[in-house]
C-alpha cells in the first residue's frame, strides 16, 4: 500500500509518493504550473479512484481538474462550481477553497464568496444549495482576512443528509436535510472582535474536523480558541485553555484514536509559532490536556500552517502531515513524536491531503 | 468579411483554437458564444456568471480595451473590426 500525499501550493499543484516505510518520498509535478491550487483530494474505494484539484487560474477563472491516473495526468472537468448566471446577488465564484467526497462518491466544493456546491457525476455537472448560497442574512456576511470563504465541508459518514460547513467569517451552518434548509450552529463560540462575544453568526472559524468513526465528535479551531463538540456541532465547548496560544488554522482529529487532536498554535497578531519555535500541540482527551510536538521540527522559525494544510494518511500507525508557508511539508510516522522533512522548496503550501493507493 | 479575431497564444493552445478567426458575429456576446460551439469551456474562462469579463482577461476592441466596461459583451462589432482576446500580464 502506497501513500499519496498531495500537496497544492501557490504555484501548482505536488504529488509525493512515499515508500512502504514513509521515510524516503519521490516527488511528482508540478501539476497546474504557476497557478493556485488551494486543495487536492482523492477517492478512494468506490471502484473509481479519482484525484480532483481545486485550481483556481489567473487566465480561466476557478476550475476543477481531475486525474484517473493517481495524478500521472489531469485534464479540466467538464465542468466547475458556478453560481446561477444573473443571479440577483451578482455572486461569482472566485476561488476554489475546499473539495470534499462523501462516502457515496459525491463531490462537494466550497467556494470564495461562500457558497456550497455538489456534483454527483464527477464535475461534469454542479448544482448549489441555494437555500444556503442566497442565505437572508448573506448581506451581512463579513469575510475574513484570506476572504469570505467556505473551507470546510463535513457529511456525516452514517447519515449523509447531515451537513456542516465552515465559513470565514459567517461560522458554523448546518443542515439536516441535505441542503434544503441550513441554520447557524455557533452557540458558544467567540468572536472576540465583535461588540457581542456570542452573537448567532460572524465567528471567524478556520478549521473544523472529525474522526469518522466517531463523526458526532466535532474538533474546531477558531480566530481565538479551540473547541469540541459531542453533538456535530449542536453546541461547542472551548478546550484550548492550556495551549501557548489558542490562535491557529488546521485542525485535524486523529482517524482511529477517539479524542485525539492536532493543532498547530500561532500568535494571533503575527502569525508566528510561539517563542519562534514551530510545534504542534496534541491532545489525547478531547482537549483536557495538551503536549507539545516538535522533535526534528525547525527551532528558529517565523512560518505558518494553513488552515487546509494538516493531513492524515489513516494507515495502522498513522502518518501526519503538515505542509508550510515556506514550502516545506514534514511527516510524522510515530505519531507526533518525531517529525522528519519530505518536501522543501516548495512555493507557499495551501493544502496537504493523502490518499492510499 | 466579418469580424477578425485575434486569440493569444495561451488560449489557443489551452482550447486548441486556430489563434486567427474570422466570424460573422454583431456583439462581443455573439462572438464568444461562436467560439464556444468550437471550444467548450471557452466562453466561461472569459466571463463569469454575471457577465463581467474576468479579473485577468483583456478584451479589445479596435484597439479600445472593453475589459471594465458593464456592457462590455453587448459591444456592437461590424465586418472588418478587429477583436484582440489576451491574458493580462499578472502574477507574482
Amino acid at each position: 500500500m502506497t501513500v499519496l500525499v498531495l500537496v497544492g501550493t501557490a504555484k501548482g499543484g505536488f504529488i509525493f509518493e512515499g515508500s512502504p516505510s514513509r521515510r524516503t518520498w519521490k516527488m511528482h509535478g508540478p501539476f497546474f504550473e504557476g497557478f493556485d491550487t488551494y486543495d487536492m483530494i482523492g477517492e478512494e474505494g468506490n471502484g473509481r479512484p479519482s484525484l480532483y484539484a481545486g485550481v483556481n487560474t489567473w487566465t480561466w477563472g476557478p476550475v476543477i481538474y481531475k486525474s484517473k491516473d493517481f495524478g500521472r495526468t489531469w485534464t479540466k472537468a467538464k465542468s466547475h462550481p458556478r453560481f446561477p448566471k444573473k443571479n440577483p446577488n451578482q455572486l461569482s465564484v472566485k476561488r476554489i477553497w475546499n473539495l470534499q467526497f462523501d462516502l457515496d462518491g459525491r463531490l462537494y466544493a466550497g467556494v470564495e464568496p461562500a457558497a456550497l456546491f455538489v456534483s454527483e457525476d464527477g464535475s461534469n455537472s454542479w448544482e448549489g444549495f441555494d437555500s444556503l448560497n442566497f442565505h437572508q442574512t448573506r448581506k451581512e456576511w463579513q469575510p475574513g482576512n484570506g476572504g469570505l470563504c467556505l473551507h470546510t465541508i463535513l457529511v456525516h459518514p452514517n447519515q449523509r443528509k447531515k451537513l456542516r460547513v465552515g465559513i470565514s467569517a459567517v461560522g458554523v451552518l448546518g443542515s439536516d436535510d441535505g441542503g434544503k434548509k441550513w441554520r447557524f450552529m455557533n452557540k458558544n463560540i467567540r468572536a472576540d472582535f465583535l461588540p457581542e462575544k456570542y452573537p448567532a453568526y460572524g465567528q471567524c472559524v478556520h478549521k473544523i474536523d472529525f474522526n469518522p468513526s466517531r463523526p458526532e465528535t466535532l474538533f474546531l479551531q477558531n480566530h481565538g480558541g479551540v473547541y469540541l463538540s459531542r453533538d456535530f456541532g449542536e453546541g461547542w465547548q472551548e478546550i484550548g485553555g492550556s495551549l501557548p496560544s489558542d490562535f491557529g488554522f488546521p485542525i485535524g482529529a486523529h482517524p482511529h484514536e477517539q479524542g485525539k487532536v492536532y493543532v498547530v498554535p500561532v500568535k494571533g497578531e503575527t502569525r508566528y509559532p510561539p517563542n519562534g519555535e514551530f510545534q504542534l500541540w496534541v491532545s489525547e482527551d478531547s482537549g483536557k490536556s495538551w503536549h507539545k510536538s516538535s522533535k526534528g521540527l525547525p527551532q528558529r522559525s517565523y512560518f505558518n500552517v494553513l488552515r487546509e494544510a494538516m493531513a492524515m494518511d489513516g494507515k495502522e500507525r498513522c502518518g501526519i502531515y503538515v505542509g508550510c508557508t515556506n514550502g516545506q511539508v514534514f511527516c510524522s510516522v510515530d505519531d507526533g513524536k518525531s517529525w522528519q522533512k519530505i518536501a522543501e522548496n516548495l512555493p507557499r503550501i495551501f493544502s496537504v491531503s493523502c490518499i492510499k493507493t | 468579411m466579418g469580424v477578425k479575431v485575434f486569440v493569444a497564444s495561451v488560449f489557443a493552445r489551452e482550447f486548441k483554437l486556430s489563434p486567427r478567426l474570422t466570424l460573422e458575429v454583431k456583439t462581443v456576446k455573439d462572438l464568444l458564444s461562436n467560439i464556444e460551439k468550437m471550444a467548450s469551456g471557452f466562453r466561461d474562462s472569459i466571463y463569469d456568471e454575471t457577465g463581467r469579463i474576468r479579473p485577468y482577461v483583456n478584451l479589445f476592441v479596435n484597439g479600445t480595451n472593453i475589459r471594465s466596461r458593464e456592457d462590455a459583451l453587448d459591444t456592437l462589432l461590424k465586418d472588418g473590426d478587429l477583436v484582440h482576446i489576451f491574458p493580462s500580464v499578472a502574477g507574482g
